[in-house]
């Protein structure tokens, strides 16, 4: 019995000490977390336009939202374009740098129609470029990206879409969500329309939060979130197991032989996702810097309008490839409009989000899929245990172990002080 | 060295009952009820009574998809078929044992909740048949009824034939019999299915499966009424019981029984909440945090199952031969804690922590739930499995509402920090259980000689305190010890019943008030 005691005290020891190491990381990385968010928080200012500077009757036919984004040292100018295929540019200057564009060269996708007075620190801009309807007969969840086989892939490009402003809400100084939405698809090469309809919901703040819904990505003041919903789409008659991936393209003011990277994190703590411990960065080479681009996304994706865990499924990324032919994927975007014949010199990748998991029954189990990722200027930021996960942890692990200590030792002092009585004298 | 104080007392222990002389059929090995090969027998149909009940209570979930398709159910009518089972058992559980204690006995109760269960389950199929929902719920109640209050009988008849020899091995074996009973179900159901489709379809092909489903819990009827028969014999053969006739729970008894009982049922639902509902989470936990692909996921989430079916009448039957319950369920919870930290707090692969989390489940559920037997005497027991079969039940359907509302919200560290902190609870609780038990008599912790001695030595006690007082009539049995202690009207009562010469019950005592110390053999 003796042996038996002496190791039960040996193991809450163990345990004791092992607490007490995760409240000490806890604690740590709670100051890290203040003293992180009152270093790199700057907080932004927001103004907001519709296809700001133009006035002619043309007008109409442009869907550029702008975002201008000040701060104390810089300024960040985000561009949604939606005029063609959905565009998101964002570009860092000097705060006091205006920008400019010229319609008329805009609609006849001149060189060189946006323009900064000053010229932007760094810019970046991605174009969601592809939507691919996949048959994934073996339910595996991935999607081969070489196949181009009709019976395999069905691409449907972005620009055949029919983008329309539905809501253009919540607009402060603070924070902005715009709604874009296409509900009809005319494919240039067929007459068959595609019903169901595909959101982008963007979001630009002023301030570092997590944002209220699932999967609460955490965004500082230097980032646009974006949400794609694919709502009711109707899926090719002829594919049994259709899932969809999208296709992104990058463009930054990095060099063109340098290359964006994505790396993917696991962390202990699902707090903000719950069920989701990854969290995916696709980094410009100067994001190590503190002054590029990156993308960042849980490899979540819901497929239900009530977010959950039970309603979720997950996302696959097919890293980074190169784009040869940059004027023939880009052209007839806001970014050829910016970046222009510069392009030949500049980083533009393509990357691919496919969205399911094996068995979660294909789309078309529910008909629906989101998806979220952030946009942002800088470094990733870092995910860090909250308040409440520390103070749970403390409060749920320290005091029932203090107690159990405290037991032990009266145990131990009894048992003692009863050395001393006659043992049998209780019986 | 517990032991010692009784050398002295077993001098003064009448010698253990002669064997009786049997004769007939009831000499041979197989028919003689105090032989093991017969109590093996009855075993062997303990754990069968409880097979239909396990095979039929996961049959919606075998064919979920087949469900929600042929009777054209939501996900969330689907999950009634499953809360109807379990929610009127928080009180249920508790109603049924104690009317096997108070009105039907065990044999009776027995075959009263097969007989519900086979109904349970014939209305259930009706449901199928004329494609009503609200006849198959019906069904899932009634068959709830019978099946959890089954559970609290097959404890029952455990105890009544197992204790004080290797009651912790069957509690053990009777627990992997469930697992078997779900197993056999998971497997079989979809091929069933899907072979009755080729005659039968849409509600019609459940209703078909679910009346093929309901032979086994005829079977369990059965076995109810062939284990009554042995029962009933070896009642009559053994002369079993015959102290305790005339000893009746009532209700108020409850507020009674010792503290020690109810630190046993706060266990019950601490540990069993950290390990149930995880399971019921598990999968997607397993899929994202570990990367796993959902078959293997799927399998490490099962292999708690697989490992307990196998484990616990092993350790069941460690827990036999070495005793010190307490000292083994203090363990388990201690390797729970560590497999639930490794789990939240690391990647160590899953597979390492649920494989010693299924060790130590099952070492918990052995050593567990024997303890009841050993702290509330035999006509209690059904009420007290009922009860801690209650609580445990609420204690699951709350727990796992909260869980998922955790998950949803705070994300699955969180929720182990939860578990975490329920399992430091029992911990603290099982803790309590060993000081509590240190002070009193030490029964829990005692191994099997010594609860031989410590039974043996009671006796020789209360034989010998009842001699005194029968022999006396005068004060000379009062010492001067008694003077200065305070009596409890219990212990005058027992003084005057003994001075009339009234018969002492054996469980009455002034040391322990509702302690039966002679082991049931």
């Amino acid at each position: 019995m003796c042996v038996s005691e002496v190791f039960r005290k040996h193991k809450m020891l163990v345990i004791e000490k092992y607490c007490l190491y995760r409240m000490i990381v806890a604690w740590i990385s709670l100051s890290s977390f203040i003293y992180l968010a009152n270093a790199n928080d700057s907080l932004r200012k927001l103004n907001t336009s519709y296809n700001p500077g133009c006035s002619d009757a043309d007008c109409s036919s442009f869907k550029v939202v702008y975002v201008e984004a000040e701060g104390l040292n810089d300024t960040l100018h985000y561009l949604w374009d939606f005029t063609q295929k959905p565009s998101i540019f964002m570009a860092a200057t000097p705060v006091k740098s205006q920008l400019n564009i010229s319609w008329d060269h805009f609609k006849g996708n001149n060189n060189k129609s946006i323009t900064f007075n000053e010229e932007p620190i760094y810019s970046f801009g991605i174009v969601l470029d592809k939507l691919w309807e996949y048959n994934d007969i073996n339910d595996t969840g991935l999607m081969d990206l070489k196949s181009r086989d009709s019976r395999y892939v069905r691409a449907l490009d972005m620009e055949n879409f029919n983008w329309t402003l539905t809501s253009f809400g919540n607009e402060s100084v603070e924070n902005v969500d715009v709604v874009m939405e296409a509900s009809s698809y005319t494919p240039k090469d067929s007459t068959a329309v595609i019903s169901g309809s595909i959101r982008l919901v963007l979001s630009a703040f002023g301030f570092r939060d997590h944002y209220g819904e699932l999967p609460r990505l955490l965004h500082s003041a230097n980032c646009t979130q974006v949400e794609l919903v694919l709502d009711k789409l109707k899926t090719n008659s002829s594919f049994s197991s259709s899932r969809f991936a999208v296709g992104v393209l990058i463009a930054s003011s990095d060099k063109a032989n340098t290359t964006a990277s994505i790396i993917s994190r696991k962390s202990l703590d699902d707090e903000h996702s719950p069920g989701v411990f990854t969290l995916v960065d696709l980094q410009t080479p100067m994001a190590e810097s503190g002054r590029g681009g990156y993308l960042q996304w849980r490899p979540v994706a819901y497929v239900a309008k009530e977010r959950n865990v039970a309603n979720s499924t997950e996302t696959n990324s097919y890293g980074v490839t190169d784009v040869k032919d940059h004027t023939a994927y880009l052209n007839h975007t806001l970014l050829y409009a910016y970046y222009s014949s510069n392009l030949d010199s500049l980083l533009v990748q393509s990357t691919a989000v496919s969205f399911g998991l094996k068995e979660d029954g294909f789309y078309k189990k529910t008909n629906y899929t989101s998806w979220t990722f952030m946009m942002g200027y800088g470094k990733p930021p870092n995910e860090n245990f909250s308040l409440l996960v520390i103070f749970v942890i403390s409060i749920g692990l320290g005091l029932p172990a203090l107690l159990i200590i405290i037991s032990g030792l009266v145990m131990a002092v009894r048992r003692i002080s009863r050395k001393n009585d006659d043992l049998f004298l209780n019986r | 060295m517990d032991g010692e104080f009784c050398n002295e007392a077993e001098k003064i222990l009448p010698e253990p009952e002669e064997d009786l002389e049997l004769t007939g059929c009831a000499a041979k090995p197989c028919c003689n009820p105090s032989h093991s090969l017969h109590r093996f027998m009855a075993l062997f149909l303990m754990c069968l009574v409880g097979f239909g009940s396990y095979f039929c209570y996961d049959n919606p979930g075998a064919l979920q998809d087949n469900f929600i398709s042929d009777m054209g159910l939501t996900t969330s009518q689907f999950v009634y078929l499953y809360s109807w089972y379990s929610w009127p058992n928080v009180v249920l559980c508790f109603v049924g044992g104690f009317l096997i204690d108070r009105v039907f006995g065990i044999r009776l109760g027995t075959i009263i909740y097969a007989a519900l269960l086979v109904i349970g389950q014939i209305i259930f199929a009706l449901g199928g048949v004329f494609n009503r929902f609200w006849l198959m719920v019906l069904g899932r109640f009634v068959f709830g009824i019978g099946g959890e209050s089954l559970a609290v009988a097959q404890n029952n008849y455990a105890v009544l034939w197992f204790k004080g020899k290797e009651l912790n091995m069957v509690f053990g074996l009777q627990m992997s019999f469930a697992r078997v009973g779900s197993t056999v179900n998971f497997n079989v159901m979809e091929p069933l299915y899907n072979w009755v489709s080729k005659y039968y379809s849409g509600y019609m092909c459940i209703g078909v499966v679910l009346i093929i489903a309901s032979t086994t819990c005829f079977m369990s009827l059965i076995c109810a009424l062939l284990l009554a028969f042995m029962d009933k014999r070896a009642e009559r053969i053994l002369r079993r019981k015959t102290d305790q006739d005339g000893e009746v729970v009532r209700l108020t008894d409850v507020k009674d029984f010792p503290a020690i009982f109810w630190l046993i049922s706060v266990v019950c639902v601490t540990y069993y909440v950290a390990v149930f509902p995880f399971i019921a989470l598990g999968k997607v936990f397993f899929e994202r945090k570990f990367d796993f692909t959902p078959d293997n996921a799927n399998t490490v989430n099962s292999i708690l199952y697989i490992i307990s079916a196998v484990a616990s009448p092993l350790l069941g039957l460690l827990v036999d031969k070495v005793g010190k319950n307490v000292f083994w369920v203090c363990m388990s919870i201690l390797v729970t804690i560590g497999c639930h930290s490794l789990l939240a707090f690391t990647y160590v692969t899953p597979y390492v922590a649920m494989s010693i989390l299924g060790v130590a489940y099952s070492m918990l559920a052995s050593a567990l739930w024997p303890m009841v037997a050993l702290v509330i005497p035999e006509y209690q027991l059904g009420t007290a499995y009922g009860i801690a079969q209650s609580v445990q039940n609420l204690g699951l359907a709350v727990i796992t509402l909260v869980a998922g509302n955790i998950v949803d919200s705070a994300g699955y560290l969180l929720l182990e920090v939860f578990f975490l902190g329920f399992l430091f609870l029992a911990l603290l609780t099982s803790v309590l259980i060993w000081l509590l038990d240190r002070k009193s008599s030490g029964i829990l912790n005692m191994t099997p000689r010594q609860r031989e001695v410590f039974e043996r030595s009671q006796l020789a006690a209360e034989a010998l305190e009842r001699e005194k007082l029968l022999a006396s009539g005068s004060m000379s049995d009062i010492t001067p010890h008694d003077l200065l202690q305070p009596h409890s009207d219990f212990h005058i009562r027992n003084r005057y019943l003994s001075r009339i010469g009234a018969p002492l019950p054996s469980n009455y005592s002034v040391n322990m008030k509702g302690l039966a110390y002679r082991a049931l053999r």
